[in-house]
């Protein structure tokens, strides 16, 4: 396996959130993860991405321990958090600076990441005045920056509309066909159908789910 | 290249990468800055004005309320007796406490509606047979009325008047009319001791008006050595500074953290953040100081601005109190940033900075001379960040030494970073 998780564990104070988070990955996978709200799926996300240090556990990437190597998240972990990682005042261009160098931004522009997610449309529009949908495709593209085998998302196509949505779709289409693993925490069931492999969050511990189309079902085991 | 390669390839690099996207953060503080710059500038120069009209206004009536205010006082009751007349003629045209009070004869009712209504700062009654009184021996004393909302010093300086009024006179005339007594006892003619009452009379009121020969008055300045104009203009610019930290909100309050989170993530941890945002909103600061400075100095010529500490006022020494004024922008530039830190919204912060602001410039005394506070009032304010601020400003007017103020300066410059750092790394350990 390329990427391995094995028995990650955190608590606030005396609340237990995760109890023992546990799933393995191969190149070109897609893993969906469910859970109702406050379940602990954005903490999930943050401990992988090197944003919260969890009480125990590991994370494996290509037998290299990305928790015990330094620097090794920016360069295996591409997050996508649910706010805006973004600078307000500042141009598309100005906010992917921070990530790209200038010849990698204008590489990046012409024919790659950054050409898929439609970025040109934008580049050189404040992001106080950019939709929703322009915000979110602007973070994915600033989270890839490093080229990072692996993308965690969270509820990335929340409120965007269904072009919006579809640019989206198709550019992780893309990096998974590439060998990248991404990691996706989701409320739209719609969104499940793209993942090889689903699972649900309950009780701190994650369960694999087989989606089978009926919503009562899922909302009954959630 | 596969993505694994290319990792593998990125790590290597990885400390330089982390010190590129140092500079880069740094880049972007900076232009943020400037982005917001011409809006900054518009507030700072609406909030300049606003300060100095306010400020200009409260000099101007300081200084010609120092040259021209005097006690309004009353005089009620009868004034018909000659020494009586003649004394208060005394106090009204030859005394030097005509340029401290000005004596106005009036009936009671109208005394009493005056003093009511502010006109007058107390008025003095002198009760009926107040002359046949002192002949006979007894002292019926002159009564000193005040209104209850007069408090302070002009209080003491009536009542003290009155008493003195009171004194003098029957003192004087006891001694008058003791001599005139002996006279008539000793079966002198009445033209002798006339003469002998006028020489008496004029070495009184010799020794009434040559009183203030015995001290020597010299003012030292309003407070901190400076003159009223000096001080106010330190206390302004610090007031200034404190307020200005409400620029700031919309750039530096964060709701989201997810940036900072990534960042963190990134290798940029809250220390290099906080150096980062301090360095780009320092800037901000010291540019808005140094534009007011210049457009103050620039019409400094038509402005009909006077202070003592400086010979001539100019564009260039107004810009180079401004340059001085650097560390105390440093330290304020600090305090506004941990106050920006401890909120979550831009709403919160801009009260949080203007509420600061006015507590601590006033404790401080930057809106009201801090030498008319209580000792344990100016002792608290003295050390607060802008008690540190106006002493270092009043060093650099009066050009004195200023490493005795640098230090406290520099010590919270300190704390406030270090503040703000802990603030951070708690925020992103959440």
């Amino acid at each position: 396996m390329d990427l391995e998780v094995s028995h990650i564990k955190k608590s606030f104070k005396s609340k237990l959130v995760l109890q023992d988070i546990t799933f393995s990955a191969r190149k070109g996978t897609c893993i969906g993860i469910l859970g109702g709200n406050g379940c602990g799926k954005t903490t999930l996300l943050s401990i992988l991405a090197g944003i919260l240090k969890g009480d125990g556990g590991s994370f494996f990437w290509q037998g290299k321990n990305v928790f015990e190597e330094k620097g090794m998240f920016s360069q295996v972990v591409g997050y996508v958090p649910q706010g805006t990682p973004l600078f307000e005042e500042l141009t598309a261009k100005d906010n992917l600076l921070l990530w790209y160098n200038r010849k990698a931004l204008r590489e990046e522009l012409d024919d790659g990441v950054l050409a898929l997610l439609h970025i040109n449309d934008f580049l050189h529009m404040p992001v106080s005045r950019m939709s929703v949908g322009m915000k979110k495709r602007l973070s994915i593209g600033c989270a890839v920056a490093g080229k990072q085998p692996v993308l965690l998302l969270d509820e990335p196509t929340a409120a965007l509309d269904l072009e919006c949505k579809q640019q989206i779709w198709d550019y992780l289409t893309d990096y998974q066909h590439r060998g990248g693993i991404i990691l996706l925490v989701t409320h739209d069931v719609n969104e499940i159908e793209h993942c090889d492999r689903c699972y649900l969050m309950k009780d701190g511990r994650l369960e694999k789910y087989e989606y089978d189309g009926d919503v009562r079902r899922l909302v009954r085991r959630l | 290249m596969s993505m694994t390669e290319m990792s593998a390839g990125l790590l290597e690099g990885c400390s330089m990468e982390r010190a590129r996207k140092t500079g880069k953060y740094l880049e972007l503080q900076i232009k943020r800055v400037l982005r917001f710059f011409p809006t900054v500038l518009l507030i700072t120069l609406l909030m300049g004005v606003a300060v100095t009209l306010v400020g200009g206004q409260i000099l101007a009536e300081k200084l010609s309320g120092e040259k021209q205010k005097k006690l309004a006082i009353g005089v009620v009751g009868d004034t018909s007796d000659s020494y009586l007349g003649i004394g208060i003629y005394a106090l009204k045209q030859l005394d030097s406490s005509r340029f401290a009070m000005e004596l106005l004869e009036m009936d009671e009712a109208q005394a009493k509606r005056q003093l009511l209504a502010g006109e007058l700062n107390a008025y003095l009654v002198v009760p009926d047979g107040f002359v046949d009184s002192v002949v006979s021996g007894e002292n019926k004393s002159i009564a000193c009325y005040t209104g209850t909302g007069q408090a302070g010093l002009g209080v003491m300086a009536v009542r003290e008047f009155a008493q003195v009024v009171s004194e003098l006179v029957v003192k004087s005339q006891n001694g008058i009319y003791g001599m005139q007594s002996i006279g008539r006892e000793y079966g002198r003619e009445e033209d002798v001791y006339w003469d002998a009452t006028n020489e008496l009379n004029l070495r009184y009121i010799d020794f009434v008006l040559s009183r203030t020969d015995i001290y020597e008055l010299e003012t030292l300045g309003l407070s901190k050595g400076l003159s009223m104009q000096g001080y106010y203009v330190c206390g302004f610019v610090v007031l200034l500074l404190l307020i200005w930290g409400v620029n700031g909100c919309p750039l530096f309050v964060r709701r989201d953290m997810s940036m900072a989170n990534l960042l963190a993530a990134d290798g940029l941890g809250p220390l290099v953040q906080v150096l980062c945002e301090y360095a780009a909103y320092l800037l901000m600061m010291a540019a808005s100081l140094l534009c007011v400075a210049a457009l103050l100095g620039g019409v400094s010529e038509f402005l009909e601005l006077s202070i003592p500490e400086w010979k001539e006022i100019n564009f260039s020494v107004i810009f180079s109190f401004a340059v001085k004024l650097l560390p105390v922008t440093a330290m304020l530039t600090a305090m506004a940033l941990l106050g920006h830190e401890l909120v979550t919204d831009c709403v919160s912060g801009v009260l949080l900075q203007f509420f600061v602001a006015i507590v601590f410039g006033y404790l401080s005394g930057c809106l009201y001379p801090s030498s008319f506070f209580p000792q344990a009032v100016q002792r608290i304010g003295a050390i607060l960040p802008s008690g540190v601020a106006v002493e270092y400003g009043a060093r650099c007017m009066k050009e004195a030494s200023v490493w005795g103020a640098l230090l406290p300066t520099l010590i919270y410059l300190l704390l406030f970073l270090a503040g703000t750092w802990l603030l951070r790394r708690r925020k992103l350990q959440k």
